[in-house]
């Protein structure tokens, strides 16, 4: 635990900061002055990235934009082209599609699907893919997206692409260019403060100048310290290398530096079921998987203190230091 | 992408030519006065993303297998076990070949029913901490159980980190060590200046090739975001999940090595090539040195990406 502690101790906030990190967004209310200014705030702070389109719009949640862009774009004459890994949100949305398929798993693609043979029926395509999956190790390539459009462009389809960049928006840097839209979400930074983002060539939200102030000024503060972000999936797996070192039901994996995954083969830590998203989620599958993530780890650092210790303890009655 | 990232991040002008100067005198033997020497320290010791004891200093070599030598040659004789792992760098698996009793320790099985026998007087654990074959971490947990085990044997324990794929970008406590084995070229293409951190004074010079070093780290670090970034840079360039001749994965931030057994990167000029453990034959790619040197770079770059891309 004295490596995390140290950990916690390298970032340079002052109390008000850290307690900056934990804001919520205190109103309803829509100011739009200042929102270009703003909004060229917020892309700046994008790890090199290359919109062409530079348009921003904010939603109350990340949730709202999603049920907005499938109520634009998907009727039953669309193709829905998706993954394995999206979040509970965006599967309500695929109840009410009538023609889906799940064409990448874990960032992988299927090797069963004929893609050709599935998009010729329609005319229109709706892609929706998650950037990085935290709960797996889903990890999204844009080569298999533009790999994808080719086809659709040389089968006359008409389509849209839209990623799901909610867990890894201003951390990891991607070529944003190839895609209509991309969503995000402040609580994934910030994790009590609620705004969702839409980045994309029109704008169908609100433009939100207050929401986006407040919630820049904060990202101004947890990115100061964006190298020590990267190094929570170190430290976390040489905290835990006491069990997964000679455990194999137990496996560490993630896709991003700033995320660390325990993956649980054995289930041991499903009795730690009942918590919320930010303090280490956990979703039941072949494996448990609790997941770490570095902004609300920083934001809720005794909280996810307390998780950590619970996993020591479960795994030290089980399998031993 | 990477390459337009690179005009943005790598060396300017100043900073490349500062290097290439540098590179001219790396292996000079000169001694930096005092003064100078604490100021060196210190600011090395500042740039550990993890805060080291005072009574550890850095010290300097030509190479780092030269300090390599001389902490075998301090420590190890006909009595002393020797607990190193299978993916040492070749250069130490060569003195490893001269040293009597050698245990590679680090599968878990061996781990777990490690223990020293009586005719040992001393154990001394050498270990590399970051595998760039491999993408493996050796974490700080598994050297302990070594040590503990080492340690309750009663005998004197040495214990050393090879961790010249790591220093100043990977997250650790070095305080648990007795001695953190480095190397500047690791960091700056061709600068093989051997770092050593620890507390004896014995082993490392107060070298004047040493400043330079620091001036040239100050800059690479003042790029460390993109260096944590890398990975992902190059694992989308290499990422055609289409083509499943080649691997990589996502281990270590601040490196990418793509490999595959079907000897396709046989073909490349040998020292541009790493062979992990297993048949595989890999490029590996730092992010310290796009920076530095982006032409060498590109050139790797450019002649890998033709070796996969003609794969497909």
């Amino acid at each position: 635990m004295q490596l995390i502690a140290n950990w916690l101790n390298s970032f340079d906030y002052s109390k008000e900061e850290l307690a900056k990190l934990t804001s919520i967004r205190d109103s309803e209310q829509i100011v739009e002055d200042n929102f270009e200014e703003e909004k060229n705030r917020t892309l700046s702070m994008l790890p090199f990235n290359s919109f062409t389109h530079k348009e921003l719009s904010v939603d109350a949640c990340a949730t709202n934009i999603i049920n907005k862009l499938f109520d634009k774009y998907v009727d039953d004459d669309t193709l829905v082209i998706t993954t394995g890994s999206e979040h509970h949100s965006v599967k309500n949305n695929f109840k009410k599609c009538k023609n889906l398929i799940h064409f990448v798993c874990r960032g992988e693609i299927r090797k069963d699907i004929d893609i050709i043979k599935e998009i010729k029926p329609f005319k229109k395509v709706f892609i929706y893919m998650i950037a990085l999956s935290v709960g797996d190790t889903h990890y999204l390539n844009n080569c298999i997206i533009e790999w994808l459009q080719q086809i659709l462009k040389e089968n006359n389809k008409q389509f849209v692409t839209v990623l799901d960049a909610v867990q890894e928006l201003f951390l990891l840097p991607r070529d944003y260019s190839i895609y209509d839209y991309v969503v995000g979400t402040s609580h994934a930074l910030i994790p009590n403060y609620d705004m969702g983002m839409l980045f994309g060539k029109s704008d169908f939200s609100y433009k939100a100048g207050n929401w986006l102030k407040d919630f820049n000024d904060c990202m101004s503060i947890l990115l100061r310290n964006r190298d020590k972000l990267y190094q929570l999936n170190v430290i976390m797996r040489q905290h835990f290398a006491k069990f997964t070192t000679f455990d194999k039901d137990l496996i560490d994996s993630s896709r991003a530096p700033y995320v660390y995954n325990l993956c649980d083969y054995k289930k041991r830590l499903e009795g730690l079921n009942d918590v919320d998203y930010e303090h280490g989620a956990i979703v039941p599958g072949d494996y448990t998987p609790v997941t770490f993530r570095a902004c609300p780890f920083l934001a809720h650092q005794e909280k996810f203190i307390d998780r950590i210790q619970q996993i020591d303890n479960i795994l030290e009655i089980d399998i031993g230091n | 992408m990477i390459e337009s990232i690179l005009e943005k991040v790598a060396f300017n002008s100043a900073e490349f030519a500062y290097y290439k100067e540098a590179l001219k005198s790396y292996n000079a033997k000169e001694l930096m006065s005092e003064r100078d020497y604490v100021s060196v320290d210190e600011t090395l010791k500042k740039f550990l993303p993890c805060q080291i004891n005072d009574d550890y200093h850095f010290t300097f070599s030509t190479t780092a297998t030269d300090l390599i030598k001389k902490l075998f040659a301090k420590y190890v004789d006909d009595e002393t076990l020797v607990l190193t792992t299978n993916s040492e760098h070749p250069k130490v698996q060569e003195i490893l070949k001269k040293c009597k009793n050698v245990v590679k320790a680090f599968d878990k099985e061996t781990l777990q029913q490690f223990t020293v026998d009586k005719k040992y007087k001393r154990v001394f654990v050498y270990m590399i901490g970051t595998m760039c074959a491999t993408g493996h971490i050796v974490y700080d947990q598994e050297f302990e159980s070594i040590i503990e085990r080492a340690k309750a044997s009663g005998k004197e324990v040495i214990t050393v980190i090879d961790a010249v794929q790591e220093l100043f970008l990977l997250y650790r406590d070095y305080n648990k060590f007795d001695y953190v084995i480095g190397t500047a070229h690791a960091l700056i293409p061709e600068y093989n200046v051997g770092l050593l951190l620890s507390k004896d004074n014995s082993i490392g010079k107060h070298l004047a090739i040493a400043q330079p070093f620091v001036t040239m780290l100050n800059w690479l670090l003042k790029r460390k975001e993109y260096l944590y970034q890398f990975n992902t840079y190059m694992s989308m360039e290499f990422g055609n999940t289409r083509n499943t001749q080649f691997h990589f994965d996502f281990g270590i931030s601040h490196l990418f090595f793509i490999k595959t057994n079907n000897g396709e990167f046989n073909q490349m000029q040998e020292e541009d090539t790493v062979r992990d453990n297993i048949d595989n034959v890999g490029v590996l790619f730092r992010g310290c040195w796009s920076v530095v040197d982006k032409n060498n770079f590109n050139n790797l770059f450019q002649t890998t990406k033709f070796i996969v891309d003609g794969n497909l």
